[in-house]
């Protein structure tokens, strides 16, 4: 277990993320992420051998629904919180140059 | 009767004996609001017009005699449960324009029984923090100190109900949400077993461990507040589909022969000395009404906050990453082109306390780190897990405190956010196991409230409920109501 995050996977994560971290802003980031992971850190001293891994707190599946139509999506009132929506369309900068 | 400390309980009586209209309870309230929400800010939204006309609509059910438990009751709902045509927020600049187009299940219910919805509490940014202080829409303040937090994330409900401006609330609990700020704010508040409440409509921090609960006066107010929050919910594939008790009917079970675990290891570290011997005194009390008190040992507890601060990231570097500027949400100004348009929109939505969340959560998640992080931390979850299943073989609740000490100052533990999480330490291990807990007004330490916890096994809240209401016969502490902030 890695016990520090240096700047180039920081880089790595901020892309991952889509959280771009300002250069002035590294080093502070930095070192917020590596008290997280210093904290996190106690799960190694913890004996995970033959331990499954727990997804479900009360480990049950999830609940099927027969495959039928229940509700309608409301495409107009979905829409209404898009910052840049018409005729159905939700509009971003041109992809295509 | 003091409307200003009123219990559920006590009001449904006035309203139902027309002593009190439900109009006039919801006018009361909001003179209140208008007198002390300045100084408090436990609203982001009120919701006066609607309000006013569910009330009118509640006094037309009491007149015809179909009155609920919750008809005419004000009530406020922390800011990240979805109604449909009102600002829902969840504390952040992301969401401060977005109107709910649906209503959240818990929400519906709650309306469906009449309760009658003042506003719409402030919040940490998306349910992230313990104080409240990360809120886009300022800090609350806590009613009995306002140099205070009230805790985090359901700070502003908390607030709302201590500062008599609502009766009860809605919160939720990831890590401790409910518990740590009632505790706070010398309130009742629970965290249900996970499952039992529908997140159907309630902004997502981290779906394995999200669960919504009440907050209240008393341990009878929030038996009445959550059988009718809880309840199936297809719209949920993880609800649970268990029948819900009448917990308010099952409050006046005497608690002799009781078994009342405790894990001396809650008491072993950070713990306030002061916090201590009253959380000691409150056990003793427990004991005096018949109740056995047995040694607990809850050996993975101490990796807990470890094993949270893994998968809650994880799962909220996931559910956040639905916020792209595109389909709702904040979008940034003149965007360059796409990838500048999801980036800045992100990093100028989100704020400090989110964005470190999401980036450890990206990390734990990533190729070459899922196994040492994730992995781990679920395998870790597992035995603490098992730490209670084994625990709950041999007691009926576990007990001890629920916060390391009582409400600290605002800015306080705003530079060493690992200080901040600590203020989680007892509240972790019952989210990441799913069972219900559970804080109880148990006294003040320099003039500020702390809370017991109780924590009960799988589905059992209608013991924990019943412990807590019969406390609250033998004790005053709930009864206690914060200063008026000026």
């Amino acid at each position: 277990m890695p016990t520090q995050i240096d700047e180039k996977t920081l880089s790595q994560m901020s892309t991952l993320a889509a959280l771009p971290v300002e250069p002035s802003q590294e080093q502070q980031t930095l070192a917020a992420l590596n008290e997280v992971l210093d904290l996190v850190a106690m799960l190694e001293s913890v004996d995970v051998d033959g331990v499954l891994p727990l997804a479900h707190p009360l480990e049950r599946y999830q609940q099927l629904s027969t495959d039928a139509v229940t509700e309608h999506v409301d495409r107009e009132a979905l829409s209404r919180n898009a910052p840049d929506f018409e005729a159905g369309l939700y509009f971003v900068p041109k992809v295509i140059e | 009767m003091n409307l200003r400390s009123a219990t559920i309980a006590e009001l449904r009586a006035h309203l139902d004996q027309r002593k009190l209209s439900a109009v006039e309870l919801t006018d009361y309230y909001f003179e209140r609001i208008d007198r002390h929400e300045p100084t408090i800010n436990a609203y982001v939204t009120q919701l006066r017009e609607t309000a006013r006309s569910a009330a009118v609509k509640a006094d037309k059910i009491i007149a015809a005699g179909q009155a609920t438990a919750l008809t005419g009751i004000p009530i406020a709902e922390k800011d990240l449960f979805c109604i449909e045509g009102t600002k829902t927020t969840s504390g952040s600049k992301m969401l401060a324009d977005f109107e709910a187009p649906y209503t959240a299940t818990v929400s519906e219910k709650l309306a469906n029984a009449g309760a009658v919805t003042l506003g719409k509490t402030n919040m940490d940014e998306f349910a992230m923090g313990s104080s409240n202080e990360s809120s886009y829409f300022g800090p609350v303040k806590n009613p009995w100190d306002t140099s205070r937090v009230p805790g985090g994330s359901s700070g502003g409900s908390a607030a709302a109900v201590a500062a008599g401006l609502c009766v009860a609330s809605t919160g939720t609990d990831t890590g401790g949400s409910i518990r740590q700020p009632a505790a706070l704010c010398g309130l009742t508040g629970l965290k249900p077993t996970y499952g039992r409440v529908s997140r159907w409509g309630m902004i997502a921090f981290a779906s394995s461990l999200d669960q919504a609960g009440p907050m209240t006066r008393s341990a009878k107010d929030a038996a009445i507040m959550l059988e009718h929050m809880a309840g199936f919910d297809p719209r949920d594939s993880t609800c649970l589909t268990e029948a819900v008790p009448r917990y308010s009917q099952h409050l006046d079970q005497p608690i002799k022969g009781l078994r009342i675990g405790v894990c001396e290891a809650f008491f072993e570290t950070a713990l306030d000395a002061t916090v201590a011997t009253q959380i000691r005194e409150a056990l003793s009390i427990l004991e005096s009404l018949g109740a056995t008190l047995i040694d607990v040992s809850l050996p993975h507890m101490t990796a807990s906050l470890g094993a949270y601060y893994v998968i809650a990231p994880a799962e909220c570097s996931a559910n956040l990453a639905r916020f792209d500027g595109i389909r709702y949400g904040y979008r940034c100004e003149d965007p360059q082109n796409l990838q500048d348009l999801y980036t800045r929109s992100r990093a100028e939505g989100f704020g400090q306390e989110v964005k470190k969340r999401i980036l450890v959560g990206t990390f734990a998640l990533s190729a070459g780190y899922y196994d040492a992080f994730y992995g781990r931390a679920q395998k870790v979850r597992r035995l603490i897990k098992q730490d209670f299943v084994e625990a709950f073989s041999q007691v009926d609740v576990i007990a001890g405190p629920t916060t390391p000490t009582p409400a600290f100052g605002l800015g306080e533990k705003a530079k060493n956010s690992v200080d901040m999480y600590l203020q989680d330490v007892f509240t972790i291990a019952a989210s990441l196991a799913g069972v219900p807990a559970m804080s109880i007004p148990a006294g003040l330490v320099s003039g500020l409230p702390i809370g017991l916890q109780l924590i009960g096994n799988y589905l059992d809240e209608a013991t924990l409920l019943n412990v807590a209401h019969q406390f609250q016969q033998t004790t005053d502490w709930h009864t206690l109501t914060a200063p008026e902030a000026p």
